[in-house]
């Protein structure tokens, strides 16, 4: 019989061999000196590479967006995981437990790490002024601009940051979790842009050669990944980047309109009062444990600040049936019947699909599409419905014939152009953008 | 998802940490990992949301290998001004920093195979995850071991002669 392979004895030492399998390759190295001294040797190097990782333990979590969470009064359960030695390997089944996972209270184990202490990089406080310089003016010039067009058109006054936080919680569906994807990364793990597909829901493929020999690292930096895919889309924003930039936080949540909002200015009125003030408990702030921060945006696009904490995961898994949820790009293609409308150049941050009568003008029988962008760091909305034929002249009186032909306003600053295509998509372009933005950017639907 | 989170979270940290080196920065990359499994729920979630961390490591590689190095000089800088009181704490820091560096002359897959094993998954999960055969798990760890161990020793050579 021919040796046993380095894999092999891993697969026996992990326990991953069946019962015949396992049984033959004990026989086999109670027989062969040489097989068993590797086999000495493979538990030797799973029971050291186990300690060497078991050295690479993060530090605790208490960061600085999380203060609450460092001052709790309960102490924090860790799961950690600790490797058997070789010594310990089972003689009988020649197996080691492998791995297993304990709940430990982390100070009775070993002493916390030392307290890392933060210095500050010169280089990155000069990026922090800048981005504060930067996040201030835009504010100041947005209230500005939002102040001179309130009293313009005689509409109601108010300051822009509260009219935003006031139409934040009308569309419950979309509440809290605003998308960080891209077009391409909907539908599909990162590595299945690159061509490396495996199927629905499959997991990214690294394309490496299986077996001996060792793959090349250069080339699978190279292939596995482009690195465009994660870079921030300030370019493709900018369409729109002359806009003043919004405050940075909850920007994109801020944008989701009702039905009634922007055809009953009331109504839209009484959201915005009914709005929860955004004050954190201190079980909110503990939950914000996990803090996001977008990479630096390098021409000067939205700098948004994004919270996922298990309470907006758990409200977007049990949206219900009646709101919007967020969906796959190829799903909602497939609800329009095969085709969508995207505004051209403008990067996809979320695609969802909700009923037709949550959407001021639309045909209340049949779902709707709402495609999200970030224009500045604000929600742009594009929502859309295929129309049937039979439907089509009720639909031609609820909007125009061309895209930005009539832009309604509502009281919060809330714009929004809907108009009928010959193709016969119902469309509806809306967010916080001025007039002639809408507009353009409602020309660059295709 | 919030079971999954719950389930997953910390796992995802301490794997991307292991990564990484840099503690904030696998907060970040768990987060976007969530963020992504909102977007496409996945079918088989523990592959897949790991699967997606460690491409979004690939991605972000350089910026993190020098964001982890300047962590570590920062971390001997502070060892050095503390040092009276900090000696264990020091040489644990001087440990982790020689394993990272083991850890880093693996070739990506070896080292990902390495670093799934170590939060729990079975052969099954670490071919899915990173796209190989099943058969092929073994041979991968059976290596990534004996190069971790090895290259861990051979620094200790190097810096032993060197002094």
């Amino acid at each position: 019989m021919s040796h046993i392979d380095d894999g092999k004895l891993n697969a026996l030492l992990d326990g991953e061999l069946d019962e015949a399998d396992a049984a033959q390759v004990r026989a086999h190295i109670a027989a062969c000196p040489e097989c068993a001294k590797r086999f000495d040797e493979a538990k030797r190097f799973l029971a050291e590479s186990a300690e060497l990782l078991g050295a690479l333990e993060p530090p605790a979590a208490a960061t600085a967006a999380d203060p609450a969470s460092a001052s709790a009064a309960q102490p924090r359960r860790v799961t950690r995981t600790v490797k058997e030695p070789a010594i310990e390997v089972d003689e009988a089944t020649q197996q080691s437990p492998a791995i297993r996972t304990q709940a430990v209270e982390p100070l009775l184990r070993r002493p916390p790490p030392p307290k890392r202490e933060r210095r500050f990089d010169p280089n990155s406080l000069a990026w922090a002024a800048m981005v504060v310089l930067a996040i201030g003016v835009g504010y100041l010039a947005n209230e500005v601009r939002h102040a001179r067009e309130a009293q313009g058109s005689g509409a109601a006054l108010a300051p822009a940051s509260a009219a935003q936080r006031g139409a934040a919680p009308a569309e419950s569906g979309a509440a809290g979790v605003p998308a960080a994807g891209r077009a391409r990364d909907l539908g599909a793990p990162p590595s299945a842009a690159a061509g490396g597909r495996r199927g629905s829901g499959g997991p990214p493929a690294a394309k490496a050669p299986p077996g001996k020999g060792e793959p090349p690292v250069a080339g699978r930096a190279s292939t596995g990944l482009g690195h465009k895919q994660f870079q921030p889309s300030a370019r493709q924003v900018a369409g729109v980047a002359h806009q003043a930039p919004a405050p940075p936080s909850r920007a994109l949540d801020a944008a989701a309109p009702t039905a009634a909002a922007p055809g009953a200015p009331g109504a839209a009125g009484s959201v915005a009062a009914e709005a929860p003030t955004p004050t954190p408990t201190p079980a909110e702030a503990r939950n914000a444990a996990v803090t996001r921060r977008a990479r630096p945006v390098v021409e000067g696009g939205a700098d948004s600040i994004v919270t996922v904490t298990r309470d907006t995961l758990a409200a977007d898994a049990a949206a219900p049936a009646g709101a919007f949820r967020t969906v796959t790009l190829e799903d909602a293609v497939s609800s329009l019947g095969g085709t969508i409308r995207l505004v051209d150049g403008l990067q996809i941050r979320r695609v969802q699909l909700g009923p037709g009568r949550l959407v001021a003008g639309a045909d209340s029988t049949s779902d709707v599409v709402r495609v999200t962008y970030a224009a500045a760091g604000r929600a742009l909305l594009l929502d859309q419905q295929r129309i049937e034929a039979a439907a089509f002249a009720a639909a031609a009186e609820r909007a125009a014939e061309e895209p930005g032909a009539v832009v309604t306003v509502a009281p919060d600053g809330w714009r929004r152009t809907r108009w009928l295509d010959r193709d016969g998509f119902w469309l509806s372009l809306s967010g916080h953008v001025p007039d002639d933005t809408l507009r353009a950017l409602a020309g660059r639907v295709r | 998802m919030a079971e999954l989170y719950d389930r997953y979270h910390d796992s995802l940290v301490r794997l991307l940490f292991r990564r990484t080196g840099d503690r904030d920065g696998a907060e970040d990359l768990a987060q976007e990992v969530f963020i992504r499994a909102l977007e496409t729920p996945p079918t088989n979630p523990r592959p897949w949301l790991f699967a997606v961390a460690l491409n979004l490591v690939r991605e972000d590689g350089r910026r993190a290998a020098r964001r982890g190095r300047r962590l570590e000089l920062l971390k001997g800088e502070v060892g050095g001004a503390t040092a009276p009181a900090a000696d264990a704490a020091l040489e644990t820091d001087e440990r982790a920093a020689a394993v990272r560096a083991a850890l880093d002359s693996l070739t990506e897959q070896d080292r990902s195979a390495l670093l799934l094993k170590a939060e729990g998954f079975s052969y099954d999960e670490i071919a899915a995850a990173l796209g190989l055969a099943k058969g092929s798990v073994g041979t991968t760890l059976a290596r990534a071991r004996r190069r971790l161990v090895e290259s861990f020793h051979g620094q200790g050579r190097v810096q032993h002669v060197a002094h």
